[in-house]
């Protein structure tokens, strides 16, 4: 299927007639149309839903009245009726499908959903209409309904997408049979279930023919019961290994939960060994602020006492300098006494004169008296200058202030990482609330009781299903015998109750080899494309589970149980790849807002793998998820036409090309 | 869509089982399962297929 047009009358902001085109010339493949929010984008997607199936959903998929799908500026001037026209080419055939809606007969201002009628949607192949009861029937063997979630999806729902597929819920088993729908699946299951049918009618119809009572009419009787006996015992046992498969399932995925809860607790006790560090840190800079503290006051007074120790030191430097004056003195005094006393000069020894004597006695006279108080003074003096210069040697401040300011930055920085780290502690703890880890061991047995289980009811199923086989060939061989030498109705009756036999059991059994062969083709294909959209190198691919969840594995092969939003979207983007391409579906794809959740590089991936993802693609987006200036340029050789949504009013919008 | 992957399936278990059907008639079921899967009324393909069958009886291949 190629979208060609959408036309649309007073559908939600779009008043009046507005077209789209969505051309694919020349390996051009993609639609672009930009619009902020509010504009009208999903509008668009919900025109094409409402077109093909008449249905309009808003978030979560829930479905808005059709009283709302009317414009409101249209509403007010009494112009009730809305109207979406598809063109699309379909196996080579040109469609056109018109969907109206317009007040009934005798409503004047339709107030409700009731007020409307819905005529059939009209439906043209070629230009001939088809006829009325054929157009969903038709519409369905285009696009069915039930898989367009993978070719009309909205980008906000990508990343919730995998959980629902991931978990045992009714709306993850919803998917997984929309996922089969796509895969063909429900083509085998509704062949075994008519084949059974038929072959039943036809083996009443046998032994009401009378062949029972044929010579063969005891063997095949017999036969039949044993293996009527045969199927409902396989029925039965096939019912308790889904059932005990289910339990499995239910048990796998709580103990999924409970990994995920180690791996989170196992960031939350690493987070707790980073919080004790900084707490210990913060600790030893507290007590180091604590023993300078008392020391604070010197950080104060150093400038004083700087100046005081300079002082000190200059009239401690005065005061020995006289000292040494006197010492000096001193020495000259005693020089001259012992050379009075001894009549000559004690340096050069020679014999005093009268006149040197007395001028010897003079200064010695005169000196003995000063020079003793001088020094007495300056001892003194110099005593007490030693004694205040120990004193203040001790008020040495050097470092205080820079270590206070160390240990309050280092406070402050074991501070801010702590309170970081509690808030990445809370976000963790709500990403698992209400697990409780200790039931974690009992989880883990009652799997394995029942993985044990699963495993005894499949040899007795093998067991009881070889049984059946080889009692559907007796019965077959019976059936075979009896039919010999008939002739007309009642040979043909065999015949048909013999290969219905053997078809009924082929494709029974055939059943799980194609989910299988599937699983195996949508891994390979989705883990194909994982890589090309991942930016994580390392990673090996992605694992499919039996209800086609899939499991991002790291270099080690093991699973990377934590996911951020980004990646959820990249592993459904993955799996609706994995299943188009597994399925060979080759319809549009139209994503709704898709890049919201992805950072530029994973973006980038995925805008320039979309051009191959589909034949075509039409990207509802606006300017801020894909920058025209930045992102375009990924994409640019693939687009073939770009719109854009422009406001009119609150309630309007119109559609330009740009 | 995918009757390929159902055909090589069938195929699988018939060589497994050594049942005696022609690919063409499994084909021809498929087929008609795939055309009447979204049809309104269940019992067209049920009864195409019983027609197919009897056809294929008729036309001499018990099968």
């Amino acid at each position: 299927m190629r979208l060609l047009s959408l036309r649309l009358h007073n559908f939600m902001p779009y008043k009046g007639e507005h077209e789209i085109r969505f051309p694919v010339v020349d390996g051009r493949n993609v639609t672009i149309v930009y619009g902020d929010n509010m504009r009208g984008k999903t509008s668009l997607l919900n025109a094409l839903r409402w077109a093909l199936y008449g249905k309009v959903v808003g978030r979560h998929l829930r479905p808005i009245p059709l009283i709302h799908i009317l414009n409101k500026d249209a509403e007010r001037e009494r112009d009730f009726t809305v109207r979406v026209a598809l063109t699309f080419v379909h196996d080579g055939s040109d469609y056109e499908l018109i969907r109206t809606m317009r007040p009934k007969d005798l409503i004047d201002t339709p107030k409700e959903d009731g007020h409307f009628e819905l005529p059939p949607p009209s439906l043209k192949r070629g230009g001939v209409p088809v006829s009325g009861h054929l157009v969903d029937h038709e519409i369905n063997q285009i696009l069915p309904e039930s898989i367009s979630r993978f070719s009309l999806f909205d980008g906000e729902l990508l990343q919730e997408y995998e959980q629902l597929v991931a978990e045992a819920t009714t709306e993850s088993d919803k998917i997984k049979e929309a996922i089969e729908k796509v895969l063909g699946v429900p083509t085998l299951l509704n062949a075994r279930a008519h084949l059974a049918e038929i072959l039943h009618r036809a083996q009443k119809l046998f032994e009401r023919e009378g062949l029972k009572d044929s010579k063969h009419g005891k063997l095949i009787q017999e036969t039949n019961n044993l293996l009527e006996d045969a199927k409902r015992e396989v029925d039965r046992l096939t019912s308790l290994v889904d059932e005990a498969r289910s339990n499995c399932d239910q048990l796998d995925d709580k103990l999924k939960k409970y990994q995920r809860a180690e791996s989170v607790k196992s960031h939350v006790e690493e987070n707790r060994v980073q919080q004790n560090n900084s707490k210990a840190a913060r600790d030893r800079a507290i007590d180091r602020r604590r023993e300078l503290a008392p020391r604070a006051w010197l950080a104060l007074v150093s400038t004083a006492v700087a100046e005081k120790r300079e002082r000190m030191q200059a009239e401690f430097s005065d005061a020995l300098t006289e000292f040494v004056t006197y010492v000096e003195q001193r020495t000259a005094h005693q020089y001259r006494l012992r050379s009075l006393q001894a009549g000559q000069c004690v340096v050069c020894e020679a014999s005093l004169t009268d006149q040197s004597r007395s001028a010897l006695r003079e200064k010695v006279d005169a000196t003995d008296e000063a020079t003793d108080s001088g020094l007495s003074n300056l001892a003194t003096q110099l005593t007490s200058a030693a004694r205040q210069f120990d004193r203040i040697k001790g008020l040495g401040a050097q470092g205080v202030a820079e270590d206070l300011l160390h240990a309050e930055r280092e406070i402050d920085r074991c501070n801010v990482e702590l309170t970081r780290l509690q808030q990445r502690e809370d976000a963790l703890l709500s990403e698992i609330p209400g697990v409780d880890l200790a039931d974690l061991g009992r989880t883990r047995e009652q799997r394995d009781l029942w993985q044990r289980e699963i495993g005894k009811l499949e040899t007795n199923l093998a067991s009881k299903q070889s049984e059946r086989h080889i009692l559907q060939k007796k019965y077959d061989a019976a059936v075979k015998m009896a039919a010999t030498g008939q002739q007309g109705a009642s040979k043909l009756i065999g015949d048909k109750v013999t290969l219905l036999s053997s078809l009924s059991e082929l494709f029974a059994s055939s059943v799980d080899n194609l989910r299988h062969r599937l699983r195996t083709d949508v891994q390979a294909a989705a883990t194909q494309t994982f890589k090309r959209l991942t930016t994580e190198t390392q990673y090996r691919g992605l694992v499919i589970n039996d209800r086609y969840g899939l499991e991002i594995r790291d270099h080690l092969d093991r699973t990377v149980s934590v996911r951020s939003a980004g990646a959820e979207q990249i592993v459904a983007l993955s799996l609706i790849d994995g299943l188009n391409s597994a399925s060979g579906k080759t319809g549009p794809l139209v994503m709704d807002t898709p890049f919201g959740r992805l950072d530029l590089k994973h973006r980038a991936h995925v805008l320039g793998y979309l051009p191959e993802m589909a034949d075509q693609v039409v990207l509802l987006v606006h300017e801020g998820e894909l920058s025209p200036e930045r992102d375009l340029s990924h994409v640019s050789n693939h687009v073939a036409a770009s719109y854009e949504i422009q406001r009119v009013s609150p309630t309007q919008s119109t559609l330009a090309r740009r | 869509m995918s009757e390929e992957h159902a055909l090589q399936a069938l195929e699988e278990v018939r060589q497994q089982l050594r049942t005696d059907v022609s690919s063409e008639l499994l084909r021809e079921i498929l087929r008609i399962e795939q055309e009447y899967a979204f049809d309104a009324d269940p019992d067209l393909a049920l009864r195409e297929i019983e027609r197919i069958i009897e056809a294929h009886l008729r036309g001499g291949d018990a099968g």
